[in-house]
């Protein structure tokens, strides 16, 4: 008896024994040890060796409301000699701009602050389920103090919001503060437009006819589709395709080159991606439709980016004519394409509206007989605050450590129906990249604040330029912002023209506006030829002009009027600093000699104001930023050398 | 009594052996019926280049480019409208007798400033003394024969 008390009084001091060595030999001692090894070898003095302590160094950041103890282990985040040292070691780049002091570290990374043990710090454990945020998805936190219109400093973040919104994600998913758009096209009246058989197959697989659409697969069987493509077109057509009256085919492939529809469309993979493909347009649309659209493309869709050219019901005849006969799908049959028809005519109307109801079609797509019940998918508000334990991972093995809200996110992303066979996510069939983009956006929904003091935003708000009247209309009738910019909104294909008043002469504007043409050599010619009427060129010009200009460059018209610009002396000084001293001609042509890279400078005082020259030329990027051109600095004499000589430079005939 | 503590002792110490071990055979059977497949783990994306490279590579691709080449050969798409040929940044006979100090001269001062072409242009007033530096460590990366 006595002796069972002994071994047990025994065996409880070994156990206190074991707690207290426990204690003493905690995991981040080996580390500290270690990194007091490393310092010796790199240099570090008596006093600074003296300096790490074998104690659990903590940072408190009272205003965030954390404490992070990483540097307890993490020892020389903050000095520039470790840079080759490994992990935990190693300093954090680019740490300059968010200091230790003020963020810690957990912010950004995640993880978890208090704990001192590499599996706990890092996680995900047990009880903690916000494991530090792997590389790929690290941008994620950047939107808490930057904002949500960061672009630059965040690419990926940046992408995946983009994405989140060019992929209708907001039709089916509530995310508080954005607003709800239907992306798609409106599907009321469909059956005038397209053809029974290609929907059908649409349907199936809308990467089959159009690789790049943004129109995700639902996976649906051949009945599923046909009782769809039923239900969307319930009528047989009663007019008769091939009663279209026909125009020119070589008049119409003419008008199709002249107006450069290949700076947005594609044919068989060549040319502009702002519009679809239309490489086997033929087998898709009806004529009809085709001509109705043409003439006035704003008319059957206001969103639409394509603009409204001023064409003939002639050319639009011919224009039509050429794309029905040249862009069809070759490996279509015609047998094949009547087994279709019959098979969708002999559908369920009943059962295809059901489906449309079930996947929410009527989130991306207006569409007539069916009721809009709103968002059919999960609030992800706050989707990257959520807690592990809500992520279904189905019947899918996943080790602990996997486990985790962003993986589970990214592989929902890469292919939806994999945690469950029957979801009605649809397959969006994302890149690596691009899921992962996705992933770091929604991981950045999340409800958590950070004080006022930390908001820096980043990025620009989008503009909410909008001309009114007569100007405003033909910028719209033209869809001028699709490519141009214009105060910080529109497209980047073409240039900001927001001071184009300061920039073109009005001569030269009426001209280029008839018959448009590439001012750069390597530029394949894109501005299209609108066929816009003289009075709407008169309202371009006179808003341009008193509108979209810059005083820096109106306020040098004094001093351009005392430069001797005519001076044969002064030119051929210029003539000689542009060819070598400068080398201008290593980018700009003139008369067909130089490079490539910037416009082409023959008869550019045909074209550019005297003032903007001399301005352009003192510092070309105070107005294009992202210009690549040197800056030099130019001596007065010089700039006014350069610009009488480039002046001079006309045309050789 | 002796025999009662034996049992109490023994049962302390069998019942979670008999726990974990149940718990075993349990998770054991479990791997019968679960898959793996398909799940994926966002992949690392690998670079053999540092930070500072990587900087000086965007840099690079976006102004030098154009006439330097995409790989630094010295073939981009303007070089072949120049009377003097851009430098091939590949080629190690040549870049061995530069230093750093000279590459990055040429980079902020341009061309004349070595007493070579103006056609490299001065980007001092453009890219900054810290972002040449970044620069200059992505061109040594492009040497790629002794050629």
């Amino acid at each position: 008896m006595k002796r069972i008390f002994v071994i047990l009084s025994f065996l409880i001091l070994l156990f206190y024994i074991w707690q207290i060595w426990k204690d003493y030999n905690r995991p981040y001692l080996v580390y500290q040890k270690e990194f007091k090894e490393l310092l010796k070898q790199k240099g570090g003095g008596e006093a600074e060796l003296d300096d790490v302590k074998f104690v659990v160094r903590q940072r408190w950041l009272e205003k965030l409301n954390r404490v992070d103890r990483c540097e307890t282990c993490h020892l020389g985040v903050e000095d520039p000699r470790f840079v080759d040292a490994p992990q935990p070691y190693t300093t954090h780049p680019d740490a300059d701009k968010h200091s230790f002091e003020r963020f810690g570290c957990t912010v950004c990374h995640g993880g978890q602050g208090l704990a001192t043990s590499v599996e706990d710090a890092h996680g995900p454990t047990e009880d903690w389920y916000k494991a530090i945020s792997s590389d790929n998805f690290l941008e994620n936190s950047c939107s808490k103090c930057h904002g949500d219109f960061i672009e630059q400093e965040a690419p990926v973040l940046a992408k995946g919001r983009t994405m989140f919104k060019e992929y209708g994600c907001r039709g089916c998913h509530n995310v508080q503060g954005l607003e709800r758009v239907k992306v798609a096209p409106p599907l009321v009246k469909i059956g005038e437009k397209v053809k029974i058989d290609w929907l059908y197959r649409w349907l199936q697989n809308p990467q089959m006819y159009l690789p790049e659409t943004k129109m995700p697969n639902f996976q649906l069987t051949k009945e599923e589709a046909a009782d769809m493509t039923r239900f969307l077109i319930p009528r047989v057509r009663i007019k008769d395709p091939d009663n279209f009256e026909g125009g020119s085919y070589a008049r119409g492939k003419r008008i199709l080159s002249e107006s450069r529809c290949v700076t947005c469309h594609s044919f068989e993979g060549k040319g502009g991606d702002i519009g679809p493909d239309l490489a086997k347009v033929s087998s898709k649309v009806y004529p009809e439709w085709l001509f109705e659209w043409i003439k006035n493309p704003q008319a059957m869709r206001p969103d639409t980016l394509m603009p409204a050219y001023g064409f003939s019901d002639q050319d639009i005849r011919d224009l039509v004519a050429f794309i029905v006969e040249e862009y069809i799908d070759l490996e279509l049959e015609d047998d094949v394409i009547q087994q279709n028809i019959q098979f969708v005519e002999s559908a369920n109307v009943g059962r295809g509206k059901e489906l449309i109801e079930k996947y929410g079609c009527t989130g991306c797509h207006e569409i007539e007989g069916v009721e809009d019940r709103g968002e059919i998918g999960l609030d992800l508000t706050a989707i990257g605050d959520s807690h592990i334990s809500r992520m279904d991972f189905g019947m899918i093995e996943v080790s602990h450590e996997e486990r985790t809200v962003p993986n589970w996110l990214y592989n929902k992303m890469k292919n939806p129906r994999l945690f469950k066979a029957g979801l009605k996510m649809p397959d969006f069939t994302f890149s690596d990249l691009e899921a992962e983009a996705l992933t770091t956006y929604l991981m950045s929904r999340s409800k958590e604040v950070v004080p006022a003091s930390y908001h820096l935003h980043l990025g620009e708000r989008p503009s909410d330029y909008n001309p009114q009247g007569e100007f405003g209309e033909i910028l719209d009738n033209y869809r001028c912002l699709v490519c141009h910019t214009i105060n910080g909104r529109g497209g980047d294909l073409a240039p900001d023209i927001s001071i184009e008043g300061s920039r073109v002469k009005e001569k030269w504007l009426k001209d280029f506006m008839k018959t448009p043409y590439a001012i750069r050599p390597i530029l394949v010619e894109r501005m299209p030829r609108l066929k816009i009427s003289d009075s709407e060129v008169e309202t371009l010009y006179s808003y341009f002009r008193t509108t979209l200009v810059d005083d820096r460059v109106e306020k040098l018209t004094g001093s351009v009027k005392e430069m001797s610009l005519k001076d044969p002396e002064v030119i051929s000084l210029g003539k000689d600093l542009y060819y070598n001293k400068y080398a201008c001609n290593a980018c700009h042509q003139v008369n067909l000699k130089g490079g490539t890279i910037g416009p082409d400078l023959t008869s550019v005082g045909e074209r550019l104001r005297t003032e903007w020259i001399v301005y352009y030329l003192s510092d070309p990027k105070a107005f294009l930023k992202r210009s690549i051109e040197p800056v030099y600095d130019f001596t007065e004499k010089e700039l006014e050398a350069l610009t009488a000589f480039l002046l001079s430079a006309k045309e050789k005939k | 009594m002796s025999k009662r503590i034996l049992i109490i002792l023994c049962s302390i110490f069998f019942t979670p052996a008999l726990i974990w071990f149940s718990a075993q055979v349990v998770s054991g059977s479990d791997d019968d019926h679960t898959e793996r497949s398909g799940f994926l783990l966002p992949q690392k994306h690998s670079t053999n280049l540092t930070r500072e490279q990587l900087r000086g590579k965007e840099l690079y691709q976006y102004y030098c480019a154009l006439c330097h080449g995409r790989t630094g050969k010295g073939d981009g798409f303007n070089s072949f409208n120049m009377s003097v040929p851009p430098a091939d940044h590949t080629d190690a006979t040549v870049m061995s007798t530069l230093s750093d100090a000279q590459i990055h001269q040429v980079i902020k001062e341009g061309g004349s400033s070595l007493g070579r072409s103006p056609m490299m242009p001065p980007w001092g007033r453009v890219i900054s003394d810290s972002e040449i530096n970044t620069l200059v460590a992505y061109i040594r990366t492009l040497v790629t024969s002794g050629k």
